[in-house]
């Protein structure tokens, strides 16, 4: 899955990237793609040995992508996004006595 | 080296090693009119009125309009307006950086010179003048050519330290654009008087400067060489904050001149006032 991270500065309010999501396996497979809290987002497969979905996605919080059985019952795979916000350093502005205008 | 330089690096390793400057501000946690952030562009700028007196005979005073500020501070690296420099220490009541800085005494000669900001009328240079000994047509007078006055970079130590309510500097520098290889010391110490919603600061200091450099403005070939000089100044500055953006701001500066650049026969005048009042605007 890309990416692995979203990193956040200061500035930014939420994470929009497009999410990039692949699977494979030795036999074909009837299963669902959806992301924890975002309901609207599901890619079904039926009798698939692979897939491929992307999407745009915004988020604040870590985002998990889950790969479901078509009922949604059980989990199969699971991996997130970690989303990591950037701090800004602070330092001391140089003071001045003898500047004439600062 | 210079013996001036030796007596402030020996100050400098005082300075950062031992505890006798206190008065810690603490660390920057957060944007204040003390810390900036780390590796972005801060600009400022004051629009209003304002006036700098020029001591050369027969020059207008520079009126002020205008007065940016731009500075970008990264993890060492630094720019703050004209100087660039680099910190070398970082402590909570004191700091040492590495600093260049442009040569003063050029905004008397050029009105185009950075250091006047923005100015009215046309840009000029008043590059070179001439002494006349006595009144022109008179028998006997001498008319001696001046020389132009480039602009010159001098770079140095700086010591920053805090001690309770008061802040000080010294900088110690050395011209290295080549022009006269002169040395120039100036310190300030700051005091606020008030400090609420409204700001009054005193400050009070000095600049030495070697014969090299009195010589190279002030100087007159064949006619006058004048020594080291030292100008003591004081200045009161005003501000108060009305938003996020504006900050009303006003200040007045006097400098006194020393004899070494008073008794140049280009010099007319003891002193130098510098005094402006307007709104300082944020713009990122």
């Amino acid at each position: 899955m890309r990416p692995r991270v979203c990193t956040l500065s200061d500035n930014d309010s939420a994470c929009t990237t497009t999410v990039r999501a692949e699977w494979r396996s030795k036999q074909n497979e009837s299963l669902c793609l959806v992301i924890v809290d975002q309901p609207h987002i599901r890619r079904c497969w039926e009798q698939h040995s692979e897939g491929l979905y992307s999407v745009e996605v915004s988020f604040t919080e870590d985002l998990v992508v889950q790969l479901r059985d078509t009922e949604l019952d059980h989990v199969l795979a699971s991996q997130a996004i970690a989303v990591i916000r950037k701090a800004l350093q602070f330092r001391r502005k140089r003071r001045q006595p003898w500047s004439i205008f600062y | 080296m210079h013996s001036t330089l030796r007596i402030f690096v020996l100050l400098l390793v005082v300075a950062t090693s031992s505890p006798l400057v206190a008065g810690a501000q603490g660390k920057c946690t957060a944007v204040s009119a003390d810390c900036v952030a780390v590796g972005e562009w801060d600009l400022s700028i004051a629009l209003g009125a304002g006036v700098r007196t020029n001591p050369i005979a027969d020059r207008s005073d520079i009126p002020l309009f205008a007065i940016p500020q731009l500075s970008y501070y990264g993890k060492r690296f630094f720019i703050d307006s004209l100087e660039p420099g680099v910190t070398l220490f970082e402590g909570d009541a004191n700091t040492v950086n590495l600093i260049a800085a442009p040569g003063y005494d050029r905004v008397f000669f050029s009105r185009g010179d950075l250091q006047n900001v923005f100015v009215s009328g046309p840009l000029s240079s008043i590059g070179t003048g001439t002494v006349v000994l006595v009144p022109p047509q008179t028998e006997g007078a001498v008319e001696i050519p001046g020389h132009r006055r480039h602009t010159t970079y001098l770079a140095g130590p700086e010591w920053l330290f805090s001690f309770g309510r008061f802040a000080g500097q010294l900088t110690a520098l050395r011209e290295v654009t080549g022009r006269h290889d002169g040395y120039e010391v100036r310190s300030g110490v700051s005091y606020p008087l008030i400090r609420t919603e409204n700001s009054l600061v005193a400050n009070a200091g000095f600049t030495w400067k070697s014969a090299e450099t009195v010589d190279y403005y002030y100087g007159v070939k064949q006619l006058y060489r004048p020594d080291s000089a030292f100008n003591p100044f004081l200045k009161i500055g005003y501000s108060r904050q009305l938003s996020e953006r504006w900050t009303l701001t006003a200040f007045v500066h006097y400098e006194h001149l020393d004899d070494q650049i008073t008794d140049s026969p280009i010099v007319s005048k003891h002193s130098v006032v510098t005094a402006f009042a307007g709104f300082n605007f944020k713009v990122f």
